[in-house]
């Protein structure tokens, strides 16, 4: 069986345990929410899912068996697929208003990389293709190792190392101004 | 650069994993990452790594969201409903559940006292009740002395 450092938080919760609830709130909420923003770009939709999220782990920590899957991991998971509801949404209401392709040329403000805004990166993580920014996201912003990052988005390494490195080299691209 | 075997790590599969995960050793697949740390030490490693260290200075630019303290309140209280409403549930489980055993024990008793008892034998002709056999004016009259 795995060894999940969560595991007596998520047995606390099952059993109704107030203290445990607040520490999973305080040891998951700033990851839940940083995964949703750098998906989602939007804090507002972010804090919704961050909210969302929890409202399962609450519903479903009594049926979640240790040895399945990391608590973290499903945590991930249950975030990034409820990310992904809202930019299908986004996507069928960009296809209702107006069909357009997504650009994944330089951005308007490319230029040099030492003249950087967070606001510019944000916008280049934005113009990823969701997968590759999944990818990014996970090793990079959570620092999860390449297994962990691989169980989450349910592939296997080779593939989550392909689309770390596509993704990386077409944030450079686009970072930089050059065509992709 | 999957977790197979730690081979000597040459340009090409250095530049293969730091395209994919940057240029921190601690990013780096364990199997792999002392033949390359090994390698990062060489000019080519070196120049390889002060370019991906580039875009990887660049994606810690952004900072990551704090949450608003209204978050995690809200957070907690969608628990506490929650946790009350399960409670309360389980509180309406056990109590129907002991409805239901008691129900279940009084019908369980009510078949086992049908099927043990012995039904009264009732005589063919008609004259036997559950007190005894029915006897006629006649008969009674007879047996007064």
């Amino acid at each position: 069986m795995m060894d999940d450092p969560d595991a007596d938080l998520v047995g606390g919760i099952a059993s109704g345990d107030p203290d445990a609830m607040r520490r999973i709130v305080m040891a998951k909420l700033p990851r839940i929410l940083l995964v949703a923003t750098r998906m989602l770009g939007d804090k507002g939709e972010a804090e919704d899912v961050a909210q969302e999220t929890f409202l399962r782990i609450w519903k479903h920590a009594g049926s979640w068996r240790q040895g399945r899957a990391k608590f973290d991991t499903w945590a991930h998971r249950v975030a990034l697929n409820l990310c992904y509801d809202r930019l299908r949404r986004r996507r069928e209401i960009l296809v209702a208003e107006a069909p357009e392709m997504v650009d994944q040329g330089p951005l308007p403000d490319a230029g040099l990389l030492d003249d950087m805004s967070g606001e510019r990166v944000q916008r280049a993580l934005q113009s990823l293709a969701p997968r590759q920014r999944e990818a990014i996201i996970l090793v990079y912003y959570q620092d999860m190792s390449n297994r962990d990052a691989a169980e989450v988005m349910q592939i296997k390494v080779d593939a989550l190392e392909s689309l770390l490195a596509r993704g990386r080299r077409t944030l450079r691209a686009m970072l930089n101004g050059e065509e992709t | 650069m999957t977790e197979k075997k730690a081979a000597p790590v040459d340009r090409e599969t250095f530049r293969a994993l730091v395209d994919a995960y940057g240029s921190s050793p601690h990013r780096w697949p364990e199997a792999i990452r002392d033949p390359a740390v090994s390698f990062m030490e060489t000019e080519e490693g070196r120049a390889l790594a002060a370019d991906a260290a580039q875009l990887d200075a660049i994606l810690f630019r952004l900072q990551p969201p704090v949450p608003p303290a209204g978050l995690a309140a809200g957070i907690l209280a969608d628990g506490e409903t929650w946790r009350t409403r399960r409670q309360r549930f389980r509180r309406w489980a056990i109590s129907a559940g002991l409805v239901g055993i008691g129900l279940a024990g009084g019908l369980t008793g009510a078949v086992a006292v049908a099927v043990i008892t012995p039904p009264p034998a009732l005589s063919i002709n008609g004259t036997m009740t559950a007190f005894g056999e029915l006897q006629f004016d006649s008969e009674l009259t007879q047996e007064t002395p």
